[in-house]
């Protein structure tokens, strides 16, 4: 059982985490998550594309929760947070300073969220 | 999956950061200075030391791009009245594009081992697959309709309808190169959802 993340009104459920490009664990970057299921696919600052390498895997026509629609590039990552380790992620990255985990990586747990008294669980089995 | 090992980590935080920050603080350090010497010129800061003067601005950013690489830097004019200061980020700013529309083959010999890789056409290496896989993608979709395909140098290398198993399946095969794994769909390339509102 975890703790929602105070720090913002509304309070939310994230955690910090650690990302890698997929199958190479010698460079990651931490970052904050926030779990989000209006977001199919999860999200990565831009910066991280850079600083881990990250190669394009594919593209993706997204649509914001405004409308706009924008093509971008799907990249491959690894996901370490909780105990977990989850591989070969597709994302995508924007202009953003933590990370959206979306219904790709959403959907492989058990989530429970408490609200009234701000705490979630997540697991696998 | 092996157990990780850690060589380089970083904190996010870090990475969200001005890259350009430490530079504009030597630069406010530095501008009595400056000022004295350079007034009206451009300068470059790297590392919080001066990289270069020059009066136009894009001879300047050329020059520091030969000392230092693809890296951002500040360039900006010295002058008692503040400028809005002129960011030369990689993103921005494209190095050999001046190459290309000044000439100057010579330039071209002359920069540095760092720079070098700015050479000829800036494509990522994906692009070549993708205009592959759109040549193959009529002939895909009778085959793989809906599933995966890992494309290296121009050739299916791998199927399947899951971008993990694909992912690991690939890797395994080629290691680490840019192959691509796009779905075959004749609504290529398919849409996401994104986030909620902040």
């Amino acid at each position: 059982m975890w703790s929602y993340d105070q720090s913002e009104f509304p309070a939310f459920p994230g955690f910090d985490l650690q990302v890698f490009k997929a199958e190479l664990p010698t460079r990651s970057v931490s970052a904050r998550a926030k779990l989000d299921i209006g977001a199919s696919i999860t999200v990565i600052p831009e910066q991280f594309v850079a600083w881990l390498n990250l190669s394009i895997r594919d593209h993706i026509q997204t649509t914001g929760y405004d409308g706009a629609s924008r093509l971008l590039p799907v990249y491959g990552i690894d996901l370490k947070f909780n105990g977990f380790d989850i591989n070969w992620i597709d994302c995508v990255a924007t202009e953003r300073k933590n990370v959206l985990l979306g219904r790709n990586v959403l959907n492989l747990f058990f989530i429970t969220l408490d609200g009234p008294n701000l705490t979630f669980d997540m697991k696998q089995e | 999956m092996a157990k990780r090992i850690v060589t380089e980590h970083i904190d996010g935080r870090e990475l969200l950061k001005n890259p350009l920050e430490a530079e504009y603080r030597a630069f406010n350090k530095l501008l009595p200075r400056l000022l004295k010497r350079y007034k009206d010129e451009y300068v470059a800061i790297y590392q919080g030391k001066l990289l270069g003067h020059h009066p136009d601005d894009r001879e300047l950013a050329r020059r520091a791009y030969e000392k230092v690489g693809h890296v951002p830097f500040l360039l900006t004019r010295i002058s008692r009245n503040r400028h809005i200061d002129e960011l030369a980020s990689p993103e921005e700013f494209n190095p050999a594009s001046i190459f290309a529309t000044t000439g100057e083959k010579k330039m071209r010999k002359n920069l540095t081992p760092k720079a070098r890789h700015l050479k000829g056409p800036l494509e990522d290496p994906s692009e070549a697959e993708f205009r592959a896989f759109r040549k193959m993608l009529p002939r895909l979709l009778k085959r793989y309709e809906g599933e995966r395909v890992a494309i290296y140098k121009g050739k299916v290398v791998g199927h399947h309808k899951d971008f993990s198993a694909l992912g690991r399946k690939t890797f395994e095969k080629l290691g680490d190169v840019p192959f691509i794994m796009p779905k075959v769909s004749r609504y290529w390339p398919e849409t996401a959802e994104l986030s909620s509102p902040e």
